[in-house]
């Protein structure tokens, strides 16, 4: 049973513990360079798809089953992964703007693509979408690893 | 603002630090929270077990090419109480800042 009426002393030594261990966590939560680049493909390639002549429904089903594989298979080999939403507010306003961004890149790209028969807009937001999710997961990265440099408990 | 409150089954020094390194993630697998605190199985099985019967953590199990493997997160009230506690040794430690 732990003592309750511990010093002052020993409260410092158990914060400073938690600090430490915070930060670790925070490093696992850090998503690898790899994570990024290969989430970043497969929403690439799913969009793309659209530039084939008549994809059906394979590029929407390429990104969902893609990016539920991918993030199994990641998950599985870290061992750890950080929180799904974020903490703030502001940060869960941001994520529903971006997701409605990426969805407005989707379907508008679709839209183009067969009422203009402008085969090659397709790849141009599958580049978009791409580079957004790229940047999306390295501000994650970023966003943990300074935490770590921070870390106050 | 949250309550200062010293809880005894968080503050022994392994599951200080399983709850500590859990509130930074979603979820971690048994093995990695093992060679973080750099302890034996049996050692971290029983402190997840007591924090698992007191509610502040909860453990799910998945099978990996026939391996099993247990994942462990902290749950509301766990990072409630873990945020209550650290304001209670907050508050202890600024007695020592005080006194110095």
């Amino acid at each position: 049973m732990v003592d309750k009426n511990i010093k002052s002393d020993e409260a410092q030594d158990a914060l400073d513990s938690i600090e430490k261990m915070k930060n670790s966590g925070f490093r696992r939560a850090a998503p690898p360079r790899w994570y990024a680049v290969g989430m970043s493909v497969i929403v690439a390639i799913g969009f793309a798809l659209y530039a084939l002549e008549s994809p059906g429904n394979t590029p929407a089903l390429f990104v969902v089953l893609g990016i539920a594989l991918f993030v199994g298979f990641s998950r599985e080999k870290l061992g750890a992964f950080g929180k799904e939403l974020p903490d703030t507010k502001v940060g869960v306003w941001a994520l529903a703007g971006i997701c409605a961004f990426l969805f407005a890149l989707f379907f508008g790209g679709i839209f183009i693509r067969r009422a203009y028969d402008i085969s090659w807009v397709p790849l141009v937001t599958g580049l978009i979408a791409g580079i957004t999710i790229y940047l999306l997961s390295e501000s994650e990265r970023r966003y943990y690893l300074a935490k770590t440099n921070d870390g106050t408990p | 603002m949250t309550k200062a409150r010293f809880d005894t089954i968080i503050h022994a020094p392994n599951r200080l630090q399983i709850c500590a390194f859990l509130s930074s993630l979603q979820e971690a697998e048994f093995q990695v929270i093992r060679d973080e605190l750099n302890v034996s199985d049996s050692v971290l099985s029983k402190h997840l077990k007591q924090l698992e019967e007191a509610g502040y953590i909860q453990s799910r199990k998945s099978a990996v090419a026939g391996r099993q493997r247990m994942w462990s997160s902290l749950t509301k009230s766990g990072r409630k109480a873990l945020a209550s506690h650290i304001e209670e040794l907050k508050r202890l430690a600024g007695m020592l800042n005080d006194e110095l």
